[in-house]
């Protein structure tokens, strides 16, 4: 049986299936991939207000890379 | 090399839809889907692929250590946050208490703006609400120092000012949270470095 993936849509109008959230330093990192085109992937982060859950763009292109770290690691993919 | 160029452009791309405040959408699941068949391979292929390929491992290291040494060492900051976020009487809403925050700053001098950047990092619940309440952190602060010149701490108006006597300014004369957040992690980074060195050459001449 296939693994089902929650989709969300982004700011595009385009369906994303979320295949992993990672949370370090405070943030939850979201990671998401077109479900049409597998090679088109984002990073969004989760922040929360009194009622609701966003999905929010990150703050700079290190933190960019730094989720990206993130995902890789936990993926058992050492790069030293 | 063509591949490498492939993703690099893949990278570029992938960055380029991650990063941004303007970026915002309610975090809802429409539905569940399966992958194609071997998609979820190629995406984590991808991915790792470009972070290999743009970075190599020393620098992806490199990074993750500076924000695990920062994130250790604004955990005071981080806790003040913590300790003074309210709810409010009907429990619908949180608040700040704004002058304990101040206070609590205060007790340190010496490593005020490590601690005023671990505040800055956690307080608020989007940028606009971190940029407002650490405007009034900062104006507490500033309120109190007054009162007490013995701490040393210069007595800024708000955030905004701190920013500006530290240089923090883009040409059009608002303030630069990037070069702000930048220094501050190098600052704190340098600051551990030297405490090793004193420590090493402590150690050294006690033998």
């Amino acid at each position: 049986m296939k693994k089902e993936y929650d989709v969300v849509v982004l700011e595009d109008g385009l369906e994303y299936a979320v295949i992993d959230e990672i949370t370090k330093n405070g943030n939850t990192y979201v990671y998401l991939v077109n479900v049409q085109d597998e090679e088109d992937f984002c990073i969004r982060k989760v922040v929360e207000n009194d009622t609701e859950k966003f999905l929010v763009g990150l703050s700079s292109n290190e933190e960019f890379d730094e989720a990206l770290l993130y995902f890789v690691n936990k993926n058992n993919y050492n790069l030293a | 090399m063509n591949n490498e160029i492939n993703y690099h452009q893949k990278y570029r791309k992938a960055r380029s839809k991650s990063v941004g405040h303007a970026k915002k959408v309610k975090y809802v699941k429409v539905k569940t889907t399966a992958l194609k068949r071997g998609a979820l391979a190629i995406a984590l292929a991808t991915m790792i692929a470009i972070s290999g390929i743009i970075y190599g491992g020393g620098k992806l290291i490199d990074t993750i250590q500076t924000t695990r040494i920062v994130y250790e060492a604004t955990e005071y900051g981080r806790n003040i946050v913590l300790q003074n976020k309210k709810r409010t009487a009907n429990k619908q809403f949180f608040y700040y208490e704004i002058d304990d925050i101040a206070t609590e700053l205060l007790k340190d001098p010496e490593n005020f703006d490590r601690n005023l950047y671990g505040v800055y990092s956690s307080i608020g619940y989007n940028e606009t609400s971190q940029k407002e309440q650490i405007e009034e952190v900062v104006k507490s602060v500033g309120n109190i120092a007054k009162l007490h010149p013995e701490l040393g701490i210069d007595s800024y108006e708000n955030f905004s000012d701190y920013c500006r006597q530290k240089g923090f300014v883009k040409e059009d004369g608002s303030i630069d949270y990037e070069a702000y957040e930048k220094a501050m992690k190098e600052l704190i980074v340098d600051e551990m470095n030297l405490q090793k060195l004193q420590e090493k050459v402590s150690e050294f001449k006690t033998r």
